[in-house]
């Protein structure tokens, strides 16, 4: 469970019944989630706290889901975004993927492999903030080290 | 010939309603499955035997459920074939893997490797699929399922026969129309969704069946050559 806390995941989605339903199953697994029903309210949302993931249905009544990828690309670029839709062909997906997509789910889907797909988009989240956390200390390290070898002018 | 246009348009008509209706389904179904996912989960092993065996009960009813909304969406949706090479031995295998086997059945399955196709493998697997499951439902009793490969240069025939029921001839006149079926649980849309696919491949479904000897359905699907490919690929 502990590599779940802390992490942070919007459900977007206007039916209820799989809004309600997701939240309890990911709750329960120790995420920390928050629902929206429309874009309009994933996109104030997603502006006032930050979500490691986001599960998007491709259909909303205000705006489909890959036009809120498009919008959510440019405020919260390091959110995974996760994209469900109904219609299981390529176009839908490759289209998908090509607004901002990290990955899709196609309905019907297990919870097992939606899980799955959760876990592993989180770990490669988790893998690319250590290894620019990891750059940021080297660039400083090689930067103080320069600094050191540089011979003091008052010395001079 | 009125009589049949009119049918025709009929079955338009039922076919944009039914894709409506498979679209409007999925969603309160996936409600349904996540919410169940989270009873079985979250209770496990701590309620009693009867809660469990309902708890399946929902599981299958949803799977079942998942089977007619894929059905209806399959049947109205238009076609589009993303084509790849492999062979048939491959395409039946996958096929087989698919359907669930009575032990009461016997699977006999002589299909070679040979020749190369050119086909949209899941399209076609689908179209095998339901003319497996249709056998296997033909067969109550038991009995033995039987898939044959055959081929010549311009194209590739899979055969799969049965030992059960068979059909008359009321029953074969009406196969292929959608929404007609024989079975208490089926909607009629199997066979003529295995028909729609493989003529998507330029090829053709024929049967032949006798009451109580059983049916053999034969899918032909043309061999096509690289250049054909290509002009295919490209007409999409």
């Amino acid at each position: 469970m502990k590599e779940m806390e802390g992490v942070r995941i919007l459900v977007v989605d206007d039916e209820e019944g799989i809004r309600r339903s997701l939240e309890a199953v990911l709750e329960d697994r120790g995420y920390l989630v928050d629902t929206a029903e429309n874009g309009q309210e994933a996109i104030s949302k997603s502006k006032t706290k930050f979500y490691n993931l986001a599960l998007v249905d491709i259909r909303l009544p205000d705006m489909d889901g890959v036009t809120l990828l498009t919008a959510m690309r440019e405020t919260t670029p390091k959110m995974v975004k996760i994209i469900i839709t109904g219609y299981p062909s390529l176009d839908n997906a490759i289209a998908a993927v090509n607004k901002g997509a990290d990955g899709y789910v196609v309905k019907p889907f297990t919870m097992e492999s939606l899980l799955g797909t959760i876990k592993e988009h989180l770990q490669k989240q988790k893998e690319a903030k250590r290894y620019s956390e990891e750059k940021v200390t080297e660039y400083i390290e090689s930067r103080a080290k320069e600094q050191e070898a540089k011979p003091s002018r008052r010395r001079s | 010939m009125q009589e049949r246009l009119f049918r025709s348009e009929r079955l338009a008509a039922i076919g944009e309603l039914a894709a409506m209706v498979g679209h409007d389904l999925r969603n309160p179904l996936t409600g349904i499955a996540i919410a169940t996912y989270y009873l079985r989960t979250k209770l496990g092993k701590r309620i009693d035997r009867k809660s469990q065996e309902m708890l399946k009960l929902i599981e299958q009813d949803i799977r079942h459920s998942d089977k007619i909304v894929n059905d209806l969406l399959e049947y109205s949706r238009e076609l589009q074939l993303e084509l790849a090479v492999t062979d048939a031995k491959a395409v039946v295998r996958d096929a087989l893997a698919q359907v669930k086997r009575p032990k009461k059945i016997r699977v006999v399955d002589s299909v070679e490797s040979h020749p190369r196709i050119v086909v949209d493998a899941e399209k076609i697997d689908r179209a095998l699929v339901n003319l497996i499951n249709n056998a296997i439902d033909a067969m109550p009793n038991g009995g033995m399922l039987r898939i044959a490969g055959h081929s010549s240069r311009e194209q590739l025939e899979i055969s799969i026969s049965d030992t059960g029921e068979g059909m008359t001839k009321e029953t074969l006149e009406k196969l292929w129309s959608p929404l007609f079926t024989t079975k208490p649980k089926g909607i009629g849309l199997g066979l003529p969704i295995a028909k729609r696919l493989v003529e998507a491949h330029g090829g053709s479904i024929r049967v032949e069946s006798k009451p109580g000897k059983g049916s053999k359905f034969t899918v032909t699907i043309p061999i096509r050559l690289n250049h054909e490919v290509r002009e295919v690929k490209h007409e999409k």
